[in-house]
């Protein structure tokens, strides 16, 4: 028996002249491993690799040591909660869930799904059919699906879309208690105040590779390290430009009409030193704006550290 | 589990628009077999509405419509991931799409000519070869299709576009290409229930079944390998 719930050893997935996932080796084990990365970034076709749901071009990946392409019995361990909306339609809630416990083997497939939908808050006496509820409902609908069976190894893809901030944080719990429980809970999202939420270890994926792993707080740091280029619109970009050129924290600077322009490697210093520099130079401050402060752009930063 | 699956594939079947589609169709058999009864000679014209609506047009059309759709649907729609990521062999997954498929196609297919050939009181034995004509078209045309929608976008054009194209006029063409055709077979077998009839179909009895049996099991199979590497959104 191996100890990681996932191997993935040297996994490349390409369609066509696409790349869309490079070399990517990891194992992942008990707890909570969230996927961060951009949107594009091979995040959801590590997810179809993991579930079985594509095969890799090239590499192994083994989910409780067996192929999932080739074992379906190894579905009996996982469930997913995909990112589409789509759910089987011209049926209810009970009876989605329902089936969904018959093909796992679950022994009592209406109590099961029947408690499994009323853990994400749905009324399991509904009669609508799906295709009469909301994206938040079937979002739930679908988590309710891949818990029935209680599942070793949960796998969510996009989990809090289209759910309110309420439902959010019960999902959270929810997963949040299954990975205290020892199971493997592996999230994707694009969302890095998400993943804080979840308080995971992180694989950070970007164009196609693995740009870094480890805890969220190390991520954090890594990001934080990295220069920062930040417009500071003023009432007199010279003068305040002309004070800031000789600060140790500032690394390049440009003077726009009506801003100043700045790389900084040392964002907190900068901060103190923009501070006074204006009170010294009598400039009145208009905006401070992080012109790279968005995901894409830490994404990339750490790609390029990396390769 | 395959009982199930296979609830769960006739209620995404099961529309309105295709049980309507194919109603009328079957309707449209039935009415027509009223009309012959009064033709100069009643059963033979009966008998070539059977083979040309039933057997050319009824049985594979049914079998298109619904078979396409066993999977197709849930590939169109990306709902074929919630059944994938279940603990099921593949075969009884595809077995259950199939078997589904057989049990739309047959009312359509295969019970409504016959109604019609009863109405224009057509002897026992014409019933039951005539019934087995039709069973075992549909077998092979639904296999076909339901492979068919797990491996091309748009299978009801595709698949019309083969019964039309392939099974009607190239088919038709020369008697080499048309023992190709699942039809041929089909009627091969129909044959031997109507002596009268003037038309002679070249394939005997036997091997007719042979050829039947081989494309539903080689579909079924060509299908349950097309699941196993199917690329699931």
């Amino acid at each position: 028996m191996t100890a990681s719930a996932v191997e993935f050893t040297g996994v490349s997935k390409w369609f066509g002249p696409v790349v869309a996932v490079s070399d990517v080796t990891f194992s992942i084990g008990p707890g909570i491993t969230s996927l961060l990365g951009p949107n594009g970034a091979g995040k959801s076709t590590v997810m179809r690799l993991l579930c079985g749901l594509t095969a890799p071009s090239s590499g192994t990946v083994k989910v409780f040591g067996t192929d999932p392409r080739s074992d379906p019995g190894v579905f009996v361990k996982l469930g997913l909660v995909p990112q589409q909306e789509s759910v089987i339609e011209p049926v209810t809630c009970l009876r989605f869930v329902t089936i969904a416990a018959q093909l796992s083997g679950v022994p009592n497939p209406e109590q099961a799904a029947a408690d499994a939908v009323r853990l994400v808050e749905l009324d399991p006496t509904d009669t609508r059919p799906l295709s009469t509820y909301s994206k938040g409902m079937r979002q739930r609908v679908k988590v309710a699906a891949a818990v029935v069976h209680e599942p070793q190894m949960l796998v969510l893809d996009e989990p809090l879309n289209g759910l309110d901030p309420r439902q959010r944080a019960r999902m959270i719990d929810l997963f949040q208690s299954m990975g205290t429980d020892g199971r493997s809970v592996v999230v994707t999202s694009h969302v890095l105040e998400e993943v804080e939420r979840f308080g995971s270890r992180i694989l950070l994926i970007a164009e196609g590779r693995l740009a870094a792993e480890g805890e969220f707080t190390e991520i954090r740091a890594l990001m934080d390290d990295r220069p920062l280029r930040i417009r500071v619109r003023c009432s007199d970009p010279r003068t305040l430009g002309s004070r800031l050129i000789s600060s140790p924290s500032v690394s390049t600077l440009a003077v726009e009409p009506d801003a100043v322009v700045v790389d900084t490697i040392d964002a907190p210093t900068f901060r103190r030193e923009l501070a006074k520099a204006c009170v010294e130079t009598n400039v009145r401050l208009r905006e401070i704006l992080p012109l790279d402060d968005d995901l894409e752009s830490v994404f990339r930063y750490l790609v390029a550290r990396r390769y | 589990m395959f009982v199930s699956l296979i609830r769960l594939f006739l209620r995404t079947l099961a529309t309105r628009g295709r049980i309507a589609v194919l109603g009328l169709l079957a309707l449209g058999m039935v009415g027509l077999a009223l009309l012959t009864g009064a033709a100069d000679e009643p059963q033979l014209d009966t008998w070539r509405l059977f083979s040309l609506y039933a057997l050319g047009g009824l049985v594979p059309v049914a079998s298109l419509v619904m078979g396409s759709s066993a999977f197709g649907d849930l590939v169109d729609d990306r709902t074929l991931v919630h059944l994938w990521l279940r603990p099921v062999k593949r075969p009884i997954l595809f077995g259950a799409a199939w078997v589904a498929t057989m049990t739309m196609v047959v009312p359509f297919a295969v019970i409504a000519p016959i109604v019609a050939l009863v109405v224009a009181g057509m002897p026992t034995r014409t019933l039951f070869i005539g019934a087995a004509s039709a069973l075992l078209g549909a077998c092979a045309y639904s296999a076909v299709f339901v492979s068919l929608g797990l491996r091309v976008r748009r299978a009801l054009a595709w698949g019309l576009a083969y019964i039309l194209i392939w099974e009607g006029a190239v088919a038709n063409a020369g008697a080499g290409l048309a023992k190709l055709a699942i039809r041929l077979s089909t009627r091969s077998i129909a044959h031997r229930g109507f002596e009268g009839g003037e038309i002679r179909y070249p394939l005997p009895t036997i091997t007719a079944v042979i050829v039947l049996v081989s494309v539903t099991l080689c579909a079924l199979i060509i299908g349950n390998r097309w699941l196993k590497r199917a690329e699931v959104a």
